[in-house]
């Protein structure tokens, strides 16, 4: 009996140095400037580089537009705009992720994508309260990586269709 | 295996849908022309068609009652009884209860027991009813019809027999026990119950465990029905009825009870003797469900128990799912034909394309060109032709409506002729099958309100007999489908005060007549003075708008007071591709669907005015048309600003015009439309998406919804 717990001991450790998961969640982290973001792995469809979009009119600002993904029409975010940071250049790193919306998918614009990380759940605490000055409804939690800090996405509260909705009856 | 048979039923209630069809056309038409045999003969064999399927898959309900339908259908094939109202109205019916039957066994909604043994009493009535010329059917008490041991008439018996197990071993086949049967008369059914059978490490070959109920149409009497069994008499369970009389003949030894087609162990076994009732409860009692034994076994937790139950409950609801849709298509075989003789051409020239490739020299460049042309023209002939597919010709909806004009006419006493025309028109698929309700609704409308009363009629110098055409027909890229009818057309004073009263309008408002009569599209119109079961209470008409327009197309209305009113309905061929337009606005292209240009033009400096300082109008023919400049209502950046540079595109939505400001025209193109709203959602003024040839996405515009947000920015700014 010792000899199997010794074994399962030595597979998970194993499963951690592989990156597998055997407890907790895994990400893919991406940067926006200096600041890390996760999303759940699970819900990316594809990573892609950025090519030209067709602007929707009449939208806000950060949905950008739309693109062709093999004979689909796929909504493009660009998420420093829809997080209010400073604009950038787009540039050779710079990645549309693929992710699966509540049966929809749609693409986020990011500086680089970093890593796919596996983070424990006992890892992860609940997003900062910050009161009115910083909106963090859209976060799901902050993980810890080594010394990096991971905002992890709620991706449906990101992208809900609900606000974007709700952004173009304003944006009239 | 079951998939199997499971897909022959599909194909069975498919053509079954249409043999019901055939016959309603058929019994419509042939009140028209009562001694039209070809007719009559093509409903007989609509009607037996049903009955041998039905028949095939165990269908008893509907083979049975269809029978019933047969016998009457012969009765007036063979002059027995004449072709009157009653007689059409009854096999009417008895038609609507065939559908419900089959609706039944398609796990649609279930029959009414009652009413089906009504109509089958009425149709029994209905050939037992003297011959020609009797007006009125009476339904016969059921005890004079079927109940004659003398009588040379058919009678029809219901046989339960479940045969001794050692019927082999006696050297006695049921098979042609079955087949004497079959000798006295006619068989219209036998099912075989297998309830007994056990499995088969079980099973021994000796032993007969198959009981069989069968149903006899014949001349002879019980007792020579009886006579067919004498030799396995004994130790049979044997019971025979008399359906007509329900007069049961028990046999003995026979301790069943009369006609039970199938039965459960249970009952045979207390049947037998073998077993007591209060036995078989007990052991009832102690039957547990696998899941239930398995977790006392420990091999499965009842979390998984649980998990797997939700399992199959999804399963069962997505199967339900499916088959409330059943999606698929007839096609015309030449259709077929055809796309495959492209495919083999398309073949061809791409093998002769890979040739050229294989050693390709500077100078066979044209020639290269040229395959490629050709390579254009196949890939678009065969996109043509398989949108060509999709297409249904619109006969498949007119169908319907014959039988619904009868049905009104005759609850609202009025005449009516109802003519068809065009129906060979196709149209896609998609778009047939969201017609029908809009189309339902005028004509219920038309009858309804439109046309007068006979009376009435008369008193007006018009025939007593009302007209409604119903025609379909191709015009450009749209097709129209207008309805017509010949009675009171529409009141402009009513729907004028009408609109006043729900506040639509104000009083003293001049509208022209074509602003008129939209009104009655507005939800909760209604200038009927009496509600009725059929019309009237204002909601309907602004559903058929709706409707239409959500498919793209657009409802017009032209009426004469006193002289009748004409419906149009203007259609797209097909909801997949459209002819466009491409046209440049600064960086970026947009399509504009062909149907809604009327021109374009280059505006004289002259022809351009503005009216308070910011609504600009254009000058064409006399005609001041509104200026809308696309990269106003879209934003983004235009490169030309100054009309005279730029195109202006006159478009027309619902009768409304305007000129429609781009910087270039880039070419027309069939494009594909792709749905928006899949992953993202509606955008005003924008009717879809489509893919261009370099890749990148382009938005086609919705005219009607331009318009929509053109006027709402004009209000902001304003």
């Amino acid at each position: 009996m010792a000899g199997t717990a010794e074994a399962t001991t030595q597979q998970t450790t194993l499963d951690q140095q592989m990156g597998f998961s055997t407890d907790g969640n895994q990400y893919l982290t991406f940067t926006l400037g200096d600041e890390h973001y996760g999303v759940e792995i699970l819900r990316v469809q594809e990573i892609k580089g950025y090519t030209a979009v067709t602007r929707i009119p009449n939208t806000p600002g950060y949905i950008k537009g739309v693109l062709n993904l093999r004979g689909t029409i796929v909504p493009i975010i660009d998420l420093r705009t829809k997080f209010s940071m400073e604009q950038v250049e787009y540039s050779k790193v710079t990645v549309i992720i693929v992710l699966e919306v509540k049966g929809r998918t749609m693409g986020i614009i990011v500086d680089a994508v970093s890593d796919v990380l596996n983070i424990p759940g006992k890892d992860v605490q609940p997003p900062p309260d910050f009161g009115h000055t910083v909106d963090v409804s859209f976060l799901s939690g902050i993980g810890k990586s080594g010394d990096k800090l991971v905002a992890l996405l709620d991706i449906d509260k990101v992208l809900s269709v609900g606000e974007i909705d709700q952004a173009t009856a304003v944006a009239a | 295996m079951s998939t199997d048979l499971s897909r022959f039923q599909d194909a069975f209630f498919e053509e079954s849908a249409e043999h019901l069809s055939t016959m309603e056309e058929g019994l419509l038409q042939l009140e028209q022309r009562p001694t039209d045999l070809d007719l009559l003969n093509r409903i007989f064999r609509a009607a037996h068609s049903i009955k041998g399927n039905a028949g095939m898959f165990s269908f008893t309900d509907l083979s049975g009652f269809t029978h019933h339908v047969e016998t009457v259908l012969d009765a007036l094939r063979n002059g027995r009884i004449g072709v009157t109202k009653p007689v059409i109205d009854l096999l009417l019916d008895a038609r609507d209860t065939m559908k419900t039957l089959l609706g039944a066994v398609q796990g649609q909604g279930s029959a009414d027991a009652e009413a089906v043994e009504a109509i089958r009493v009425k149709l029994e009535a209905c050939r037992a009813v003297s011959p020609v010329g009797a007006q009125h059917v009476v339904p016969l008490p059921r005890a004079e019809v079927g109940r004659t041991d003398a009588s040379p008439r058919l009678v029809r018996y219901r046989i339960a027999w479940t045969p001794p197990d050692d019927v082999f071993q006696r050297g006695l086949d049921p098979a042609r026990i079955l087949q004497e049967l079959a000798d006295l008369g006619t068989v219209n059914s036998v099912t075989a119950d297998l309830a007994r059978v056990p499995d088969l490490q079980a099973i021994d070959p000796e032993r007969c465990y198959l009981s069989w109920s069968i149903e006899l149409e014949t001349g002879s009497v019980v007792r020579d029905v009886e006579s067919v069994f004498e030799f396995v008499r004994e130790g049979s369970v044997l019971a025979i009825t008399d359906v007509g009389a329900q007069h049961v003949v028990p046999l003995p030894p026979s301790t069943a009870e009369p006609t039970a087609e199938r039965k459960r162990i249970g009952e045979i076994l207390v049947e037998e003797g073998v077993a007591t009732p209060e036995q078989i409860a007990v052991a009832l009692g102690k039957q547990k469900r696998l899941g239930d034994i398995l977790v006392e076994d420990r091999a499965v937790s009842p979390q998984q128990v649980q998990q797997a139950l939700e399992k199959q409950r999804q399963m069962e609801a997505a199967a339900a799912a499916r088959k409330a849709e059943p999606s698929s298509i007839r096609v015309d075989t030449t259709k077929i034909d055809k796309l495959i003789n492209l495919v083999g051409e398309l073949v061809i020239t791409q093998s002769m394309i890979s040739d050229l490739g294989h050693h390709f020299e500077m100078d066979k460049l044209p020639m290269l060109l040229e395959r490629v042309v050709q390579l254009e023209r196949n890939t678009r002939e065969i996109q043509e032709r398989v949108m060509a597919v999709r297409m249904v010709p619109i006969g498949t909806v007119f169908n319907r409506f014959p039988r619904l004009v009868r049905d009104l006419a005759s609850s609202k006493r009025k005449q009516v002729r109802l003519t068809l025309s065009g129906e060979e028109t196709e149209l896609d698929k998609t778009v047939i099958e969201s017609i029908g309700d809009p189309l339902t609704h005028l004509i219920r409308n038309a009858v309804d309100h439109g046309l007068e009363l006979p009376e009435d009629r008369i008193a007006r110098g018009k025939p007593e007999e009302g007209t409604i055409t119903l025609n379909a027909f191709h015009q450009g890229g749209t097709i129209c489908i207008t309805v017509e009818d010949d009675g009171r057309g529409l009141n402009r004073e009513k729907i004028v005060a009408k609109a006043i009263a729900q506040g639509l309008i104000t009083e003293g408002e001049t509208l022209s007549d074509d602003a008129v009569w939209p009104l009655i599209f507005r939800p909760g119109f209604s200038t009927a003075e009496a509600v009725t079961d059929v019309s009237g209470r204002g909601v309907g008409m602004d559903v058929v708008k709706r409707n239409i327009e959500s498919l793209g197309g657009t409802v017009m209305i032209q009426t004469t007071e006193g002289r009748g009113s004409r419906f149009t309905l203007k259609l797209p061929l097909t909801l997949a591709i459209i002819e466009g337009m491409s046209v440049r606005v600064g960086p970026e292209i947009y399509i504009v669907p062909l149907t809604s240009i009327i021109e374009s033009i280059r505006p004289r400096r002259e022809e351009i005015k503005t009216i308070v300082g910011r609504g600009e109008l254009v000058d064409v023919r006399g005609a001041y048309l509104p200026l809308i400049r696309l990269y106003h209502v879209f934003g983004g950046a235009a490169n030309l600003t100054d009309p005279i540079q730029a195109v202006l595109m006159i478009v027309e939505s619902e009768g409304e015009r305007v000129a429609l400001m781009v910087d270039e025209l880039l070419g027309q193109q069939q494009v594909v439309i792709k749905n928006l709203s899949q992953n993202f959602r509606k955008v005003e003024g924008i009717a879809g998406a489509t893919i261009l040839g370099n890749g990148q996405v382009a938005f086609i515009v919705d005219v009607r919804g331009l318009l929509t947000v053109s006027r709402e920015e004009n209000a902001v700014a304003a």
